[in-house]
């Protein structure tokens, strides 16, 4: 597991990555009310590299070794934890900046890891090698977006305002995105798990992605 | 002229000498048009655009949204376009066109995000005429339309162009994998830091590529009162303008033969830059304007 780790989780990115969370809380502390929109480019980060950690650049190689990729999935977690880990001390360490809200933003940025983890796993599991940086691609400037519009969080509270936002609307959204995530999540070990296990018909070859390869 | 026939399966293709730039930058073009994220940041930036107009200070902060949806998502799109073009020339061995010819035809990609930047500019003068910004709000005093119109053409517009060709900048210039998400959050945390908030930061402001020149910044007494910042909207806009030159042609350097004569041009325009930016920094207003008129919403 150790030399697995090592070479397929991109820990000098994640580290890099880590940094610039903690530099974003840190700005945000400065100006509370100005900088705001900083926690929603944080989450999106996070989110970024999360999916990042589970990119297989050798699927073709990989795919078809003993390593199942539900081991491969779990393994790599530990790359989220260390960034899960990361962001909880940077929100902990920068706590009184969020005016009694540090537990739902720690909340938002570990639902938005959970939701690129269901994301990137179910796309591995379809068979694409390194679904991580389109996920990321996509996850962290929405939510820069959303973070970065004053009024969105009417519409689409997903980053709601430190003072007087609809914290509650918040919670339900996440909540909603942290089950669904998890659902499909489930779903897609689940359905590997089967795939792995179940006695394979002669002539057929499959992969650890779950694609059935049909012999000539 | 000879022309060159490339035979697949079932095609033939005859490709005239000199057409093939043209053939790829067609293909580039159609390539943004339709990549997922340039439509996922069209629809939010004009969703966002038509739903939140101000009443204080009009669209005058609206100019985010072209930036961000079509400007920053332009960033990860080009850069992914010159990825996936140099994967494709791996994959086939021998390249066919030259680094040069491919950077090329992304550079004239950028035609979509602009024209894009040109209708939300036409739709953005439309609007501030329709529901102009109110008696609290800006532009007042001596500053006119003129300078409304320049700033919306500057923060909105050449935005929509510079984002995607800052994109293609680094796709050349830094190789690592994931490089570009990051580097749009920390160009994002940059700007936020330099939009004014903090007033001794605000002289080098209009260094960066993306600032605020007027808002509801708030003075003691009145948290939402508007206020002018220094600095000339016409001359940024050209500042941007030659920046977005110079991301081009830095873009080209890498694998081009003639490196000598564009680091030159670089050279030039960086120099252009630093002047038009010194411009826009010392002409126009020259300090900070206070609104005279009391926040509604204070």
């Amino acid at each position: 597991v150790t030399t697995y780790l090592a070479r397929a989780v991109p820990w000098r990115a994640l580290s890099v990555v880590g940094l610039n969370l903690v530099l974003l809380l840190a700005a945000l502390s400065l100006r509370v009310a100005r900088l705001w929109p900083l926690e929603g480019c944080a989450v999106g980060l996070l989110a970024g590299a999360v999916a990042w950690c589970f990119d297989e650049p050798s699927a073709a190689i990989v795919d078809v070794a003993p390593r199942t990729l539900a081991w491969r999935t779990v393994a790599r977690t530990t790359g989220v934890v260390w960034l899960i880990a990361g962001w909880l001390v940077a929100v902990a360490l920068t706590r009184e900046t969020f005016h009694g809200h540090a537990v739902p933003v720690a909340l938002h940025g570990a639902a938005a890891a959970l939701a690129a983890i269901a994301i990137v796993t179910w796309r591995r599991a379809a068979g694409t090698p390194t679904p991580g940086i389109p996920t990321a691609a996509v996850a962290t400037p929405t939510a820069v977006f959303l973070a970065l519009g004053r009024r969105y969080p009417r519409t689409i509270p997903l980053f709601p305002y430190v003072f007087g936002g609809p914290w509650g609307q918040a919670a339900i959204w996440w909540g909603s995105t942290a089950g669904l995530a998890g659902l499909l999540l489930l779903v897609t070990l689940i359905d590997i798990r089967s795939i792995c296990t179940s006695p394979a018909r002669p002539g057929d070859v499959r992969t650890q992605t779950g694609s059935r390869l049909k012999q000539p | 002229m000879s022309a060159a026939v490339i035979a697949g399966p079932g095609a033939r293709v005859a490709i005239r000498p000199g057409s093939v730039p043209r053939q790829l930058a067609r293909k580039e073009t159609g390539r943004y048009l339709r990549h997922p994220l340039f439509l996922f940041g069209f629809v939010l930036c004009w969703f966002t655009s038509l739903s939140n107009v101000d009443r204080q200070m009009s669209v005058l902060v609206s100019p985010i949204s072209p930036a961000a949806g079509i400007g920053l998502f332009g960033l990860l799109v080009t850069n992914s376009l010159v990825r996936g073009s140099d994967r494709i020339t791996g994959v086939a061995g021998e390249a066919p066109t030259s680094m040069r010819t491919r950077t090329l035809a992304v550079i004239v990609s950028v035609v979509v995000p602009f024209t894009v930047g040109l209708i939300w500019f036409a739709w953005a003068v439309w609007e501030y005429h329709r529901q102009p910004p109110a008696a609290d709000g800006a532009p007042f005093g001596g500053v006119g339309n003129g300078w409304a119109y320049a700033l919306l053409f500057a923060l909105g517009t050449i935005s929509c162009a510079g984002g995607p060709l800052l994109g293609i900048v680094l796709a050349r210039w830094v190789r690592v994998r994931g490089a570009a998400p990051v580097f749009a959050v920390l160009l994002v945390l940059a700007v936020i830091l330099m939009q004014g908030i903090f007033a001794p930061l605000r002289p080098y402001r209009l260094f960066m590529p993306w600032t605020q020149f007027a808002g509801p910044y708030g003075i003691a007494g009145d948290n939402n009162r508007a206020l002018i910042l220094p600095g000339s909207t016409g001359r940024y806009a050209l500042y941007l303008a030659v920046l977005c030159g110079l991301g081009a042609v830095v873009s080209l350097i890498p694998g081009d033969g003639r490196r000598r004569q564009l680091q030159l041009t670089a050279g030039a325009l960086a120099t252009l830059a630093v002047v038009a930016c010194v411009l826009a920094s010392t002409t126009g207003v020259t300090h900070t304007m206070i609104n005279p008129v009391h926040s509604f919403n204070p």
